[in-house]
């Protein structure tokens, strides 16, 4: 009686293990049957009766949590029948490749071209959005070849971010600055006054790496040529980092402005989370307007952002280019309630409003009084996307194998013991030269 | 089928029952393991198709400094493990006298190890902060401002910042271990040794260190195999990888060429490699101290 039982007990969970491994199968192969079924039925006007069911929406903006659960009650209200979970995550990019991998993908998610490389990936990972009637005259990067592919768009671009300098107003008006300033020397002077109030002038935020990306507005500002001509002359060299190239002088304006004493005196521990809840205790921070909406306690209002000037004639440069771009995958078993769900979060949540960041779609008035003043300021705009993908792919595969990016070289400059900056420009050489013989190599 | 033999079912049963844990075995042991060593011998960036590329990963490895100069901070913290090896018997040693605090005192020495890492990395990093920590503020309101340095930020020393960070936290874990090891020595020796005169440093020497030589080897063991692998303190400190690289260790630079920067086939190659050192050093380490094994 015993091994009787323990027999089918046995066979049971022999059974059970097999079984569970079918379902999943055939679940997915469903779904596939399913997309392409909704896809090939061309729907042009989203019927709200097929729009309904659940939808998943990943993120990174933890700091938009309360924002986003507001938008989607406000989805649920206009499509009754649908309902959109929001998901944000602080380690988002790779939970986001775990999830895509493993066919677990979020029905809609933010991605850009250094998590889903363009080219045959995406047309196999993500559902074409051709259907959902945009232009490139209705919404900004629309033909960008991050999310373009034979033809075929796979992604619409959520935001646009563009550089520049944020401060708390109050902080800055009591430090007597009155007007934003609109060459280098009014910037130093602005950051002289900082300075007599005792704190420093700007953040260098060393210790996250990524915010001194926006100090490439300064190597923008000194290239010559288009960005196209500037990245292949990039991949082609195995020098690229002389003192005299774009970046060379960024770090050479860098260096100027720690002698200055314009930096705070701990560099390594200067820490964006810490900065953005403590905006009084700081000056100005070289970002993007994506902070707008990161300071902690402060609306727009009270928050100043304009353009960095970048020379003595009155020109201010930012630097723009594309936020994430929304993203519907195969695996997604809602498509037509995730593309109503992306037209309602692009033209009716006032998502970029409260990103602090201005929207991707060409017609809209932002109402964020911050950004209504950097725009009112006039700067000059230079456009940081490369417009041949294979040279792209190239510059990332590179960059990737050399294991550095343009923050490393320019906090490598903010914590060189002296103004010799040649060891460095030798050492980053040599690692982009031995990068460049690897991804050669075939 | 119930016909069949007593040993036939016997070994049917047998069978079935080894299937489900064999199966996990090689689904989430083998497979993976053998999928890494595939995959160090090509040049996968997480998402494309993958190319081989043999053994190129390790070459690279072996002649960029970026990559096995970061053994050097390891050597960081093997050696601030040595001492606390040192640190840990020394408190046995002493707590395991009738002593009036001793399990106080035990139980305030083992706490660190409870506390998760990342937890202990952002305590001590206030603690060692270079204008607020409390170190810095004693060691400059005593006058020592020659020793106030910047424990965190100074690529000579941050190393051996994080390498006591990590003894603090992982020593209550030895001393545990060697005074289950001294009370395992039975007191009849010790008797013996006292009525033959033996002063204190002798019957140490003589009679305790052979004793727990074996625990002793299994302590240095942890200590070089914690040393190879540990990568929590730089992590939680530096997530987005520490400026200039200074105190990225074996498995912080595997974690960082894998997440941050898509390469997966280093990456891999790294992992195997991190097992074949580890295996080599432990063998060499007990081929060194089992000759002093009398």
């Amino acid at each position: 009686m015993k091994k009787r039982i323990a027999l089918g007990l046995a066979l049971l969970m022999l059974f059970s293990v097999m079984f569970s491994g079918c379902g999943g199968q055939t679940q997915t192969t469903e779904t596939t049957a399913n997309v392409s079924q909704q896809t090939t039925a061309a729907a042009t006007t989203q019927a709200a009766s097929t729009v309904n069911g659940k939808i998943v929406f990943m993120s990174h903006r933890i700091d938009l949590e309360d924002f986003l659960n507001s938008a989607a009650a406000k989805f649920h209200e206009k499509y009754p029948g649908a309902e959109v979970e929001m998901q944000t995550n602080k380690d988002y990019v790779n939970t986001l490749k775990v999830r895509i991998s493993s066919g677990e993908a979020p029905d809609v998610f933010l991605y850009d071209a250094s998590m889903l490389p363009p080219g045959q990936y995406l047309a196999d990972t993500l559902i074409p959005l051709d259907d959902m009637g945009y232009t490139n005259e209705t919404i900004k990067y629309y033909d960008s070849p991050d999310h373009t592919f034979n033809g075929k768009h796979y992604g619409l671009t959520m935001a646009m971010m563009v550089t520049g300098i944020l401060a708390k107003k109050d902080t800055l008006t009591s430090a007597g600055i009155t007007e934003y300033p609109k060459t280098l020397d009014e910037l130093y002077a602005v950051a002289d006054k900082l300075k007599a109030k005792g704190i420093p002038a700007f953040a260098s935020m060393v210790k996250n790496n990524w915010p001194l990306n926006n100090w490439d507005t300064v190597t923008d500002s000194n290239i010559t040529g288009s960005y196209d001509d500037y990245i292949k002359n990039m991949v082609n060299s195995d020098a690229p980092f002389t003192a005299d190239s774009p970046i060379g002088k960024t770090m050479a304006f860098l260096r100027s402005m720690l002698k200055k004493g314009y930096f705070d005196k701990d560099m390594t521990s200067s820490d964006w989370d810490v900065v953005r809840k403590q905006m009084d205790t700081v000056g100005m921070l070289m970002l993007a307007n994506y902070g707008i909406g990161a300071l902690e306690g402060l609306k727009p209002d009270q928050i100043a952002f304009f353009p960095l000037p970048v020379d003595n004639k009155g020109t201010l440069l930012s630097t723009a280019s594309k936020d994430y771009d929304y993203g519907i995958p195969k695996t997604s078993k809602n498509p037509d309630t995730a593309k109503a769900f992306i037209k309602f979060m692009l033209e009716e949540s006032g998502f970029a409003d409260a990103l602090g960041e201005i929207s991707s779609i060409t017609d809209a008035k932002s109402t964020n009084p911050a950004l209504l003043a950097f725009m009112n300021s006039n700067p000059k705009f230079y456009d940081q996307t490369v417009q041949d993908p294979n040279l792209q792919t190239e510059y990332t595969n590179i960059v990737n194998k050399a294991q550095f990016g343009n923050p490393d070289l320019y906090i490598a400059a903010l914590l060189n013991k002296d103004d010799n900056l040649q060891p460095i420009f030798d050492k980053y050489n040599k690692k982009w030269a031995d990068a460049k013989k690897l991804v050669n190599a075939k | 089928m119930f016909r069949q033999s007593y040993k036939v079912q016997e070994r049917v049963i047998v069978f079935l029952f080894l299937l489900v844990p064999i199966g996990l075995l090689l689904a989430f042991t083998y497979y993976p393991a053998t999928t890494l060593i595939y995959n160090s011998f090509t040049d996968w960036d997480g998402v494309s198709v993958k190319r081989w590329i043999g053994l190129t990963n390790y070459k690279q490895f072996f002649s960029d400094p970026s990559y096995y100069g970061v053994l050097f901070h390891n050597m960081a913290y093997f050696i601030i493990g040595l001492v606390q090896v040192g640190v840990a018997l020394y408190f046995a040693f002493i707590l395991n006298q009738k002593l009036k605090f001793s399990s106080t005192s035990k139980v305030i020495l083992f706490m660190p190890y409870m506390i998760n890492s990342v937890a202990v990395a952002s305590i001590l990093n206030y603690v060692f902060d270079n204008s607020v920590g409390a170190i810095n503020v004693f060691l400059r309101s005593v006058g020592l401002d020659k020793l106030a340095v910047n424990w965190i930020a100074n690529p000579g020393i941050v190393n051996y910042t994080f390498a006591f960070m990590s003894s603090w936290k992982y020593m209550g874990l030895l001393m545990v271990i060697f005074i289950g090891a001294l009370n395992s020595i039975p007191n009849d020796i010790y008797e013996a040794a006292d009525i033959d005169g033996a002063s204190k440093y002798m019957t140490f020497r003589h009679i305790t260190l052979p004793s727990i030589w074996s625990v002793i080897q299994l302590n240095l063991f942890l200590n070089l195999s914690g040393a190879l692998a540990t990568f929590e303190m730089t992590f939680s400190i530096y997530p987005a990888g520490s400026p200039l690289e200074m105190s990225e260790t074996f498995v912080s630079k595997t974690i960082m060429s894998a997440f941050k920067y898509n390469q997966y086939g280093m990456a891999s190659a790294m992992g195997v490699i991190l097992v074949v050192f580890t295996s080599a050093l432990v063998l060499l380490q007990y081929k060194i101290f089992s000759k002093g094994e009398k």
